[in-house]
């Protein structure tokens, strides 16, 4: 059972003041305690006990302590955040390209006809191909550089993607003023498009 | 873990800067090296962070260390400490003040002291795929502190070394001329690190502070709420003393 609902007062002042941060520590040493947050399934209702920068910041507490994709709250700010402000959707997006289990799943993901399995994949997959400013997306990407962002960047290039010569062109032009290397943008495509 | 996109040119350059500025970091060692006492064999420095007093009381006994701070300071996350040789520099932020030992032996250093180096991180910056976003959003605070943790992380930076840039209304604690340092955490995935330090050890209370500081606002300096004596409670024997009471296990208090 998720415990966000006891801890939601907590986890909104260590939000903002690295003092409840400690708290929020010190309430966490205990095992259970710790679990009811970091391991333990958040479910729709749960999403009205904090707002959404609240949730954002609790997303990146939780993987910081190796906790799994909670992909109800990644739709949830999703949908929140859509339309900006893109500091928030930039955010959003390295709670997935940061996370541990992603990026070692990511590494392997080379070719499109392989299937996606954990839920953070899952989620930066659709949301790459629902991207309503697909350039903004890609830049995030860039901008984490990680292998988990290596794989929007092939799901946003791949040819069936409709929007994909847009980004590959964008891409083309910023690994050009660049220079960089091309076993670099190599893994910004999926090998049958490269 | 995060590769960083910008021209090998500039990239080389922050590398060698890099490699340059170990000589600012075995500087500050030299100058903060604490007492030799046996039967320790070898000295290692002493760095001080204050804290708010209402955990002042963890660190006179055994105790999980420092504890990271978060983005929003000027490095980004990070442990923020000084030398013993600068005692009072941060005592703006905290009566509670707790030294510690690190061993900066491998560290790779970035010295924000230096301009050149700074001009460095500026174009590192303007070369990010999200600069545009960072500067000309109502967020560019969030942004920019984001950055300076996404370059610590390419770079794998141990410690930034960088000028204070907040002091005391007065100027009796800190000067502009003192050094500052960021040290990073490491997760295995090359990340950051979050909650306790790993990088010091034997974290003690060793320096207690009379005077209490606020913030003006805006927060451009902090002015002491007593000031009792009405100078600086600095003098050159202080950092002696605190390295004394620290080998000793004892505390220095300060007066307003």
């Amino acid at each position: 059972m998720s415990l966000v609902p006891l801890a939601a007062a907590l986890i909104r002042l260590a939000a903002t003041d690295v003092g409840y941060q400690r708290n929020l520590t010190i309430a966490t040493a205990d095992a259970l305690a710790l679990q009811g947050l970091v391991d333990s399934t958040i479910g729709e209702q749960d999403l009205p006990w904090l707002s959404p920068s609240e949730w954002l910041w609790f997303l990146q507490w939780r993987r910081d302590r190796g906790g799994a994709i909670a992909e109800v709250v990644l739709r949830h700010l999703e949908e929140q955040f859509q339309y900006g402000p893109r500091y928030l959707q930039f955010s959003l997006r390295g709670v997935v390209l940061l996370d541990p289990a992603a990026n070692v799943e990511a590494a392997y993901l080379v070719s499109e006809r392989q299937e996606v399995e954990g839920s953070g994949l899952r989620w930066l997959r659709s949301h790459a191909l629902e991207a309503a400013q697909p350039l903004d997306l890609a830049r995030d990407a860039l901008q984490f550089g990680t292998p988990a962002a290596w794989y929007v960047l092939r799901t946003l290039t791949a040819a069936r993607e409709g929007r994909s010569s847009e980004v590959r062109a964008w891409l083309g032009r910023f690994a050009g003023a660049r220079r960089l290397d091309r076993e670099t943008t190599t893994q910004w495509r999926f090998e049958e498009y490269r | 873990m995060a590769t960083t996109l910008v021209p090998r040119k500039l990239r080389d350059a922050i590398e060698q800067a890099i490699l340059d500025s170990s000589a600012g970091l075995d500087d500050l060692v030299a100058d903060n090296l604490e007492m030799a006492t046996w039967p320790r064999a070898r000295r290692l420095p002493l760095a001080v962070k204050y804290v708010p007093s209402e955990y002042a009381a963890d660190y006179r006994a055994p105790n999980a260390g420092l504890y990271i701070g978060a983005n929003n300071y000027t490095w980004g996350r990070g442990v923020y400490v000084t030398g013993v040789s600068e005692p009072l520099s941060t005592a703006i932020y905290g009566r509670a003040g707790v030294l510690s030992r690190f061993d900066p032996a491998g560290w790779r250093a970035f010295d924000a002291r230096i301009p050149a180096n700074e001009d460095l991180y500026l174009r590192w910056l303007q070369a990010q795929p999200v600069y545009r976003d960072a500067v000309l959003t109502v967020h560019s605070g969030f942004w920019l502190n984001d950055l300076r943790n996404h370059f610590r992380e390419q770079f794998h930076i141990d410690v930034v070394l960088f000028r204070p840039d907040e002091r005391d209304a007065h100027a009796w604690y800190t000067q502009m001329s003192d050094t500052w340092l960021t040290v990073s955490d490491w997760t295995a995935s090359g990340a950051l690190g979050t909650e306790y330090s790993t990088r010091f050890s034997e974290s003690r209370l060793t320096v207690l502070i009379e005077e209490e500081f606020k913030e003006d606002d805006p927060a451009l300096t902090r002015s002491p709420l007593f000031a009792l004596s009405g100078g600086s409670p600095a003098s050159s024997t202080l950092s002696n003393l605190v390295r004394h009471a620290y080998a000793g296990n004892t505390m220095v208090r300060v007066q307003s």
